[in-house]
């Protein structure tokens, strides 16, 4: 049904139900993240060292948070927003955002540590995304792997999991 | 109607405040992720997911699409959508339409430009040469090939085009750009910041176009110059949204026996809000002045006034509600010529519509939609505009869908009151029993993403025509009337192939088959190219390339069948761009036109358009 209200939502009059886009709403959504993330103290050359954010296949979403990031710090720190192509060096990375088109590259990524990976996808988390857009009742919500964090060596903090839709830890 | 609106808008807003509205107010990334959460989602954002379940022929053509096709203008951007047949007639016009009938007064598309509807009550439809906006702010442009009669009302017959720009929030900073090229030079610069609670921009364009040449070397003369300038401002708050926009734009374009004028202003307001339970509601007005002189032809003067409000219920049990309404009323005056007249030479002309339209679930997979509109109009009084919709869902990526319609293309100025000349005896004169030409359609379609990297889909469609435009014989001269009938048929498809994340290929292909015959004993005095010009099939082919992190190449190729009554031959004409990122806010391209053949006609009488390059540069500050 919900698929149903988009598609209906397409066919009313320009920018009619159209008010908040689902792309806005997930680059909000990482720029939010960035204040509940915890990385390990190598993580930055110099203590007012930029955090990087790394975006792969969705450039609705990179587009918006290039936009957004404009003058405001996290943590102390600037943001700063870049586009990813496949296949390229990630590091220096402190955040990459993965496409739901381009999620296959989740899996490819690699033991880089103090990454946080974010996908959009159905089994984002089992290509081994630490969180995970996904959509319920007409929302963005998203979810989180702390097995995935801890394998790069970051801290989600309990607000952010507070939120969450779903947890997920030790895999059986 | 008054009453009912007042009641509506009334109830809205007892709803936003019942809801908690504390929230603040700066743009999203100011939210917590608690009332991110929270937001519900009402629109399609992305191309593959809402479109793979959307019961029409639709095409987005997307914000990325134009910057990456080198476009300079609306209707050349237009050219990306393969359900769309775009002619350019000289620097400034160009003749547009979906499933035929094009003409450069074409008059059975509909063109919404952020929910307003560029629309000229003179022949019912789009005067291109006036429209235009910062390309750059184009988020999206959505092209629905088919009828659009029961959400868009009359002359939405044979398609919809909804240009909808990107909020203020997304085009904060400054941008700058400047371009050259043969035929043409362009600067324009937008900046944005907060206000009060929300985001804003203001922009300014200049255009200039050169003079273009009919085959054989005789130049037109329709130099252009053109400004524009105009802003947005979006406010947000929670589940409430409100736009205030405008723009004011002048031009002058060059014609004989001197240059005419065209210039405008708009201004439109919209509030919406999301309702608890996946419901919204909307309330937009707006306000539109133009102006346009043709020297010792006529001049013309005219305000749209236009209202409306949309409410989309929550679901209740297997029915999805969404109902609304609007008044429009436009006022003109003309300045008639001794060449022709438009009588009355002033005219108010209202127009009141109410829609309803209900969603239905038959089973898991099947949905039945089922609408109509009701809509009055000071010619012909109220017309009707039902539609059903069938949607399968016969796999996850795999929709096919149905559809039937009535739609009609109620009668314009040109229809009723205009005379050539302006004294008898008349070479046509405005049918006083013109009525409204009345089109049955039926579409069937399919649509799927076959794979992550591959997506398509396939439409055919069958449109019965009764009482299209015709001149019969009068009393004072050739008269308007409506004895033409007939069918189009045809099929529009096209396909997405990711091939890998550095390329992508975009192919389309439209076939056109019609038949008209005029009704028993009855006489057509006009050119056949009166109705329309078109050829009998069209392609286009798009292929886009990332070379390395920082340069980009993209190939259109488009192929079209010859305009038998305008005297065009097929063409086929190669366009090429190349973009290059030296640094991240910095972006050069070259555009190539025409790589093929030294010049190709695209519309008769019209001019021959040769090689061409453009170069560009686009600059954004923070």
């Amino acid at each position: 049904m919900r698929k149903l209200l988009l598609a209906l939502a397409l066919l009313v009059p320009a920018a009619g139900l159209a008010q908040v886009l689902e792309h806005e709403v997930k680059a909000a959504y990482v720029f939010r993240f960035l204040s509940f993330i915890e990385w390990p103290p190598g993580a930055f050359a110099t203590p007012q060292a930029p955090i990087a954010v790394g975006v792969l296949g969705a450039e609705d979403v990179l587009y918006e948070m290039q936009n957004l990031v404009q003058g405001r710090t996290v943590q102390g720190r600037g943001v700063t927003v870049q586009r990813v192509r496949a296949g390229e060096g990630i590091a220096g990375l402190h955040v990459l955002f993965v496409g739901t088109r381009s999620v296959e590259h989740v899996a490819r990524i690699g033991p880089v540590q103090s990454l946080l990976v974010v996908s959009d996808a159905p089994y984002g988390l089992e290509a081994g995304a630490v969180v995970n857009f996904v959509r319920a009742e007409g929302r963005v919500r998203f979810e989180v792997d702390l097995d995935a964090a801890a394998r790069r060596g970051i801290r989600v903090s309990s607000r952010m999991l507070a939120v969450a839709s779903h947890v997920r830890q030790g895999k059986p | 109607m008054r009453y009912w609106m007042a009641a509506l808008l009334s109830a809205g807003v007892a709803a936003a405040h019942a809801q908690d509205t504390v929230l603040a107010q700066r743009g999203l990334a100011d939210l917590t992720l608690e009332q991110l959460a929270n937001i519900i989602v009402t629109s399609p954002s992305r191309r593959n997911e809402p479109l793979s379940r959307s019961p029409a022929s639709v095409y987005v053509i997307t914000g990325e699409d134009i910057r990456r096709s080198g476009a300079t203008s609306l209707p050349e951007a237009l050219r990306l959508a393969p359900n769309l047949q775009v002619a350019r007639v000289d620097s400034s016009q160009y003749a547009i339409s979906a499933r035929g009938f094009n003409s450069t007064i074409a008059n059975k598309l509909l063109v919404l430009i952020d929910g307003r509807a560029v629309y000229t009550p003179l022949f019912a439809g789009t005067f291109w040469d006036a429209q235009d906006l910062l390309l750059e702010d184009i988020e999206r442009i959505e092209v629905i090939s088919g009828p659009g009669g029961t959400l868009w009302g009359a002359n939405a017959v044979n398609g919809v085009i909804n240009v909808i720009s990107r909020s203020a929030a997304s085009t904060q900073g400054t941008y700058a750009t400047l371009g050259a090229g043969t035929g043409e030079q362009q600067a324009a610069a937008r900046h944005g910041d907060r206000i009060d609670g929300g985001h804003y921009r203001l922009y300014a364009k200049s255009v200039r176009r050169d003079n273009t040449w009919l085959p054989g070397g005789e130049p037109i003369r329709d130099q252009a110059d053109r400004a524009q300038a105009g802003f947005r401002a979006d406010w947000r708050r929670a589940s409430d949204g409100f736009t205030l926009q405008g723009d004011l734009y002048s031009a002058e374009i060059d014609q004989e026996p001197r240059a005419r004028d065209l210039d405008g202003a708009n201004l439109l307001a919209r509030w919406s809000r999301a309702l608890a339970g996946g419901g919204s509601l909307q309330v937009q007005g707006y306000f539109d002045r133009t102006h346009r002189r043709h020297p010792e032809t006529f001049e013309e003067d005219l305000d749209t006034y236009d209202l409306e409000l949309q409410h989309a219920l929550a679901p209740r049990g297997r029915h999805r509600l969404l109902w609304g309404g609007g008044m429009r009323r436009h006022e003109d005056s003309i300045a008639n010529s001794a060449a022709l007249a438009f009588v009355p030479a002033q005219r108010a002309m209202n127009n009141a519509h109410l829609f309803v339209q209900d969603e239905i679930a038959l089973g898991d997979a099947l949905d039945l939609t089922l609408g109509a509109k009701s809509e009055r109009n000071s010619y012909t009084g109220t017309e009707l505009l039902p539609s059903a919709r069938l949607a399968w869902q016969a796999a996850p990526e795999l929709l096919v869908w149905t559809s039937l319609s009535r739609v009609v293309r109620a009668p314009a100025r040109i229809d009723r009151d205009f005379f050539v000349p302006a004294e008898p005896p008349f070479a046509v004169a405005g049918g006083p029993s013109f009525r409204s030409e009345v089109s049955d359609i039926f579409e069937l379609g399919v649509r799927a993403q076959a794979s992550a990297r591959l997506s398509f889909s396939a439409t055919a469609f069958h449109h019965e025509h009764q009482h299209l435009r015709t001149l019969s014989p009068g009393p004072d001269g050739p008269e308007v009337a409506n004895d033409l009938e007939g069918s189009t048929s045809g099929v529009e498809a096209w396909a997405s192939w990711r091939g890998a994340d550095w390329w992508r290929i975009d192919a389309g292909i439209v076939r056109l088959d019609q038949s008209l015959t005029l009704r028993p004993g009855a006489v057509d005095l006009q050119d056949p190219s009166g109705i329309g010009s078109d050829p009998d099939g069209w392609s286009k082919l798009r292929a886009a390339f990332d070379l390395g992190s920082s340069t980009e190449l993209d190939l259109m190729l488009r192929h079209y069948g010859r305009l038998e009554n305008r005297d065009v031959p097929s063409y086929t004409a190669l366009d090429a761009r190349v973009g290059w990122h030296p640094r991240r806010d910095l972006e050069l391209s070259l555009a190539l036109t025409n790589l093929l053949d030294e010049s190709h006609v695209e519309w008769g009488p019209g001019a021959e358009f040769e090689r061409g390059a453009y170069l560009q540069v686009r600059l954004r500050l923070p």
